[in-house]
């Protein structure tokens, strides 16, 4: 499903003292099947990305594309039939959860789109097993889990009803750098095995230059500039909008610095046999 | 994000009905009452209302927001003018009930969205100090009172929230029809509720952490001035009870 935003203003309280604008004519295409990531500070306002994708807000000006539908300061009709191909899992988990347990809080979307799924409690254990959860936390309370608990049990939420686009805010907030590791492998696996397209809304450079096809930089609700992932070893662009370079880029920047050149790699491993490479050489 | 709806909650701009010490704003509202349960006199409504809408002014909140009150309670006006005009009460009598009216709800409005739950709180329990020669928890009252007091404002917040994930996933709310919008209303409100009482224990849970002893009394290393502007406003206050006790003749 192809998204197309077209000039996009976005604003929240208009005409009060609290005026704030969060999008300004924002336009960009995120193509089907892809890792798209739009990277940005917190006051960069690339929330609300996620929002006007779900139509749970309306854009002030301008028009998001979603497939066939278009989101502007109209009402979307049978506005499921769009949101059934949108999961989207926010920053803060417990805006998103609101059911009593988690087995409720799984179901709700599949009540809710009407979907006809004979085997419940499979599929239930099936979002859970992709999130790193087991069965055990069927029957727990919401309000018992921990904050990284939390953020698994969202992404199983939206998981659950299979939708074609996953967006995903801040995913790297609340959780281990091992629960990190195997969010890389599972949005990787989303994309390659499943043709899914992915949203990363995020600052955390470091997990989008392994797994995105495409980067978006945004500042103060402006897209600064777009292109493929090697934009993130441009330190002097990413210190002005406020964001840190790569780890696997600042080393290999470093190494250039001290006249070892080393190609770009993708990760770790590929930066290793990289090195060895060189130092063979 | 703060929401859209403000209905009843703190707005958070810095004006000068803002600064006013909360324990003042109490006092104010309670002079304030004593003309209005009393008097008849419309030319001191008619000052009492204009004084209203200049602090509502001075506020910062938008006016909106003050008429998204009345609007909320436009039925009881619809009631109350049929009942007066049934009772075939003159024009002038007509027109001091409905100031009334309107005096005292924009008036808890106002301390509302420009006191903070914690200066409530503040406000609550140093009006209340009085009534400590009764041995009264007054920590735990004055508590309870903001904890009903902003309950409402919470759950429409808590609300908001809900409805955008429930949206999410199915449950529409921002794009249905009346009856759609009604039924999600009521599919959500028990969760509503019962997060909005998670949040609130939550609240008095964070207030003992910042030393706030719920069974005896406040620790509060700030205590609140009493500045000019503070003076002036219970002046004002002072004389529309003076004007009062002069009109039935007291004095």
């Amino acid at each position: 499903m192809e998204i197309k935003f077209d000039n996009v203003t976005y604003k929240e309280n208009i005409n009060t003292p609290l005026e704030m604008t969060f999008l300004k004519n924002f336009s960009t295409l995120i193509k089907d099947n892809s890792i798209t990531a739009f990277l940005g500070d917190s006051e960069s306002g690339i929330s609300k990305i996620g929002d006007l994708i779900n139509a749970t807000s309306r854009p002030l000006i301008g028009k998001v594309y979603i497939g066939k539908f278009v989101n502007d300061k109209g009402v979307i009709k049978k506005v499921n039939r769009l949101r059934t191909n949108i999961g989207l899992v926010t920053m803060d988990p417990s805006l998103m959860l609101f059911n009593k347990t988690v087995s409720d809080e799984l179901l709700f979307g599949v009540k809710y789109f009407k979907y006809k799924i004979n085997k419940k409690m499979i599929r239930q254990s099936e979002a859970l097993t992709l999130v790193g959860l087991n069965d055990s936390y069927l029957n727990k309370k919401i309000s018992e889990l921990s904050l990284r608990e939390k953020k698994k049990v969202s992404l199983a939420s939206i998981l659950i009803f299979n939708p074609n686009v996953i967006i995903l805010d801040e995913p790297t907030y609340f959780i281990s750098y091992n629960d990190i590791e195997e969010l890389k492998k599972l949005i990787v696996l989303l994309k390659e095995k499943y043709n899914k397209t992915i949203i990363i809304l995020t600052k955390d450079t470091d997990f989008v230059y392994e797994i995105a096809d495409r980067v978006n930089i945004v500042y103060h609700g402006s897209l600064i500039t777009s292109g493929v992932k090697d934009l993130l070893s441009d330190s002097v662009l990413l210190d002005s909008y406020n964001l840190k370079m790569p780890s696997i880029l600042r080393f290999i920047n470093e190494a250039s610095k001290k006249d070892i050149k080393l190609k770009l790699t993708n990760n770790i491993e590929e930066l290793v046999r990289e090195v060895e490479d060189n130092v063979k050489q | 994000m703060l929401s859209n709806k403000f209905f009843g909650s703190f707005y958070p701009v810095n004006s000068s009905i803002h600064k006013i010490n909360p324990v003042i704003k109490f006092i104010c509202l309670f002079l304030f009452l004593i003309p209005i349960i009393g008097s008849e006199n419309i030319r001191l409504h008619v000052v009492m209302f204009f004084l209203i809408v200049f602090m509502m002014y001075l506020s910062r909140v938008p006016m909106r927001f003050y008429f998204d009150m009345l609007y909320g309670l436009r039925y009881i006006f619809i009631i109350i003018i049929f009942m007066l005009a049934s009772k075939g009460l003159e024009l002038e009598s007509a027109l001091v009930i409905l100031l009334k009216l309107f005096c005292v709800i924009e008036n808890l409005a106002l301390i509302f969205y420009t006191t903070s739950p914690s200066e409530l709180k503040y406000g609550i329990e140093k009006c209340l100090t009085p009534f400590n020669i009764f041995n009264f928890k007054l920590g735990r009252l004055s508590n309870l009172l903001v904890s009903i007091i902003t309950f409402f404002p919470m759950m429409f917040t808590t609300e908001q929230s809900v409805l955008k994930s429930a949206s999410a996933r199915g449950l529409d709310y921002f794009h249905g029809d009346v009856l759609s919008r009604i039924y999600a209303s009521l599919s959500s409100l028990k969760n509503t509720l019962r997060l909005t009482i998670e949040k609130i224990r939550l609240v008095k849970f964070n207030s003992e952490l910042k030393m706030y002893d719920v069974k005896k009394y406040r620790t509060n290393l700030r205590v609140k001035k009493v500045g000019f502007s503070d003076l002036i406003l219970l002046g004002i206050h002072i004389v529309f009870v003076f004007s009062y006790v002069t009109e039935v003749g007291i004095i």
